[in-house]
C-alpha cells in the first residue's frame, strides 16, 4: 500500500480529485505543472503513474536543460514522445511507473535510477541511461552538469497478469511500491494501439523499406568508451538523415543535395524515387515528413501495434485497472490522453475506451466531471 | 524537421496551452478584475491587491506558481477566516 511521503507532503488539497482530458499527451503536463502551482503537489517529489502504449521518454534532441528548468516556459516546446523527462530534470517528476500493455516493449521491466542534466559542451539535455530506448536517439551522455536523479519502474499491465493467481495483484503493487504523492495518467492507447505508419505508402511497402536505412545496431559492451562512440556515430547517422529529408521537403528530390554521397545517401535516394513515383501515382505531394517521422520509429524494430477487440478493452479495464486502483490509493489528479487525431488510439474505438475508462474512474474515486479540453484546443493557424 | 518517435503529423500552430488569468474579482468589494498580482519571483512570494478598495495578501510562490494561484491563496485564507 502506497504511504504519504512527509517530506513531499503537497500544502493544500483538491476538493475532489480533477480529471483533464487532452488530445494531445504532452499536453497533461501543463495541468500537473499548474497543480504544483497552485501547492496540491509539492514542488518536487511527485510521482508519475503512466498507462500507456509508448513510454514518452524521450528527449527533443535540441532542448537545453535550462529549457527543461524554465517553469512552464518549456511546455510549447514539448511533443507527444519528449514531455516527461523535462519535468524530471526540473525535479518536479521524481519518479515515473509505465504501465504498458502486454504487446509494448520498448524497456525492458525494472527499476532503475537515471540521471538526466546537461551535455557539458552542448547545453542540451541528456541522460546517462544505456538502454536502446536512449542509445538508438543517441541521447546517452557519459557527463552531465546540473544532473537530477529520478527513478524509472517498467512493468506490464494486463487482465491476463492477474488471472492466473489474484496475489499477482499484490506482487505488482509491491513491487511498484508506489509513494504518494502521484499523477494518474493514462493514455488511451494503453487499451489498444495504433501505428499510423504502418498504412504509409503501404504498396511500395515503405514502412519495411526505411527498416535498413534507419538501423541502429546495438554495441557489443556497455564500457563508456564504446557508448561514446556509438552515440557519436547516430549522432551523424541522424543527422544526415535529417539533412536528406529536408532536402527532399523542399526540391521533391536529392539531384541537387550538396552533401557526401554516402551509402545512406543512396539508400536514401532509391526510396526518394519509389516515394515520388507512389505519390504522382495517388496525385499527391510526396509526405517526406511523414517518411521521416516513420523511419524514426524504426530503428529498434518499430511501434507497437494491437487493435484489441472490445471484449479485449473491457477485460483491460475491467480486470486490470479496476483491481489495480482498488488496491492502491488515490491520485491527486488524473490527466487522460486520447491520442486518437494522429492514429495511436484508433479513432473508431476511441469515444467508447474514453467512456468506459471515464465511467470506471468515477465509481472508484470521488472525482469532478471530468474537463474535457481537447474541445477547446484552438487548432487554427 | 524534429525526430519524432511516435507522431505523424506536424502539430497545427495551436493554443493548446491554456491561458492563465491575470486579473481576478475581489473578495472583498466584489468588483470584477480589479484585483491584480505582483509575482517577486526571487523570493518565491506574491502580493494581490484590489485597486478599488486597496485590500490587499501576500502568499508564498514556487517557481511553477501563477497570479491564479496567488488569488487562490487569498479566497482559501479567507474562506478559513470565515
Amino acid at each position: 500500500m502506497a504511504e504519504i511521503c512527509d517530506e513531499f507532503k503537497p500544502q493544500k488539497r483538491f476538493k475532489k480529485i480533477p480529471i483533464y482530458v487532452v488530445e494531445e499527451h504532452n499536453d497533461a503536463l501543463q495541468f500537473i505543472y499548474s497543480a504544483i502551482g497552485g501547492k496540491k503537489l509539492p514542488l518536487e517529489g511527485t510521482t508519475l503513474l503512466h498507462l500507456d502504449a509508448h513510454p514518452d521518454m524521450l528527449i527533443d534532441r535540441k532542448l537545453k536543460g535550462e529549457e527543461a528548468r524554465s517553469g512552464r516556459h518549456v511546455l510549447p516546446l514539448l511533443q507527444i514522445e519528449n514531455w516527461i523527462v523535462p519535468a524530471a530534470a526540473a525535479g518536479h517528476i521524481s519518479r515515473v511507473v509505465w504501465l504498458r500493455p502486454p504487446w509494448a516493449s520498448q524497456f525492458r521491466d525494472d527499476t532503475r535510477a537515471i540521471h538526466v542534466g546537461d551535455h557539458p559542451t552542448t547545453g542540451e539535455l541528456r541522460v546517462d541511461c544505456k538502454e536502446p530506448y536512449y542509445l538508438s536517439d543517441a541521447l546517452y551522455s557519459s557527463q552531465l552538469v546540473n544532473k537530477r536523479k529520478f527513478m524509472f519502474t517498467s512493468a506490464e499491465l494486463s487482465d491476463a497478469l492477474f488471472a492466473g493467481d489474484e496475489n499477482n495483484i499484490q506482487k505488482l503493487i509491491t513491487n511498484l511500491n508506489l509513494l504518494q504523492p502521484y499523477v494518474l495518467d493514462i493514455d488511451l492507447d494503453f487499451f489498444s494501439t495504433g501505428n499510423p505508419f504502418l498504412g504509409l505508402y503501404e504498396s511500395i511497402n515503405v514502412y519495411d523499406r526505411l527498416q535498413p536505412i534507419f538501423e541502429f545496431k546495438l554495441p557489443d559492451d556497455n564500457e563508456t568508451e564504446t557508448m561514446n562512440k556509438v552515440v557519436a556515430s547516430r549522432e551523424r547517422q541522424l543527422e544526415e538523415l535529417e539533412h536528406l529529408f529536408q532536402h527532399l521537403e523542399q526540391y521533391d528530390n536529392l539531384n541537387e543535395y550538396e552533401g557526401e554521397k554516402s551509402q545512406l545517401y543512396h539508400m536514401v535516394a532509391d526510396l526518394a524515387a519509389a516515394v515520388l513515383a507512389e505519390a504522382e501515382r495517388l496525385n499527391e505531394k510526396p509526405d517526406w515528413w511523414a517518411v521521416f517521422a516513420g523511419g524514426c520509429t524504426r530503428d529498434q524494430g518499430g511501434l507497437p501495434y494491437h487493435i484489441s477487440t472490445e471484449q479485449e478493452i473491457q477485460n483491460l479495464v475491467k480486470k486490470a485497472l479496476v483491481p489495480l486502483l482498488k488496491n492502491i490509493p488515490p491520485p491527486v489528479l488524473i490527466t487522460v490522453a486520447r491520442s486518437t487525431d494522429d492514429g495511436y488510439c484508433p479513432p473508431h474505438q476511441v469515444e467508447y475506451i474514453q467512456s468506459l475508462v471515464l465511467e470506471t474512474l468515477k465509481e472508484i474515486y470521488d472525482t469532478d466531471d471530468p474537463a474535457l479540453f481537447y474541445l477547446n484546443v484552438n487548432t487554427s493557424e | 524537421m524534429g525526430r519524432r518517435k511516435s507522431k505523424r503529423k506536424p502539430p497545427p500552430k495551436r493554443k493548446a496551452i491554456e491561458p492563465l488569468d491575470q486579473q481576478f474579482n475581489c473578495p472583498f468589494c466584489n468588483h470584477e478584475k480589479s484585483c491584480e498580482v505582483k509575482m517577486d519571483r526571487a523570493r518565491n512570494t506574491a502580493r494581490i491587491q484590489c485597486r478599488v478598495c486597496l485590500e490587499d495578501f501576500q502568499t508564498t510562490t514556487n517557481v511553477l506558481s501563477e497570479p491564479i494561484d496567488v488569488y487562490n491563496d487569498w479566497v482559501d485564507a479567507c474562506e478559513s477566516a470565515n
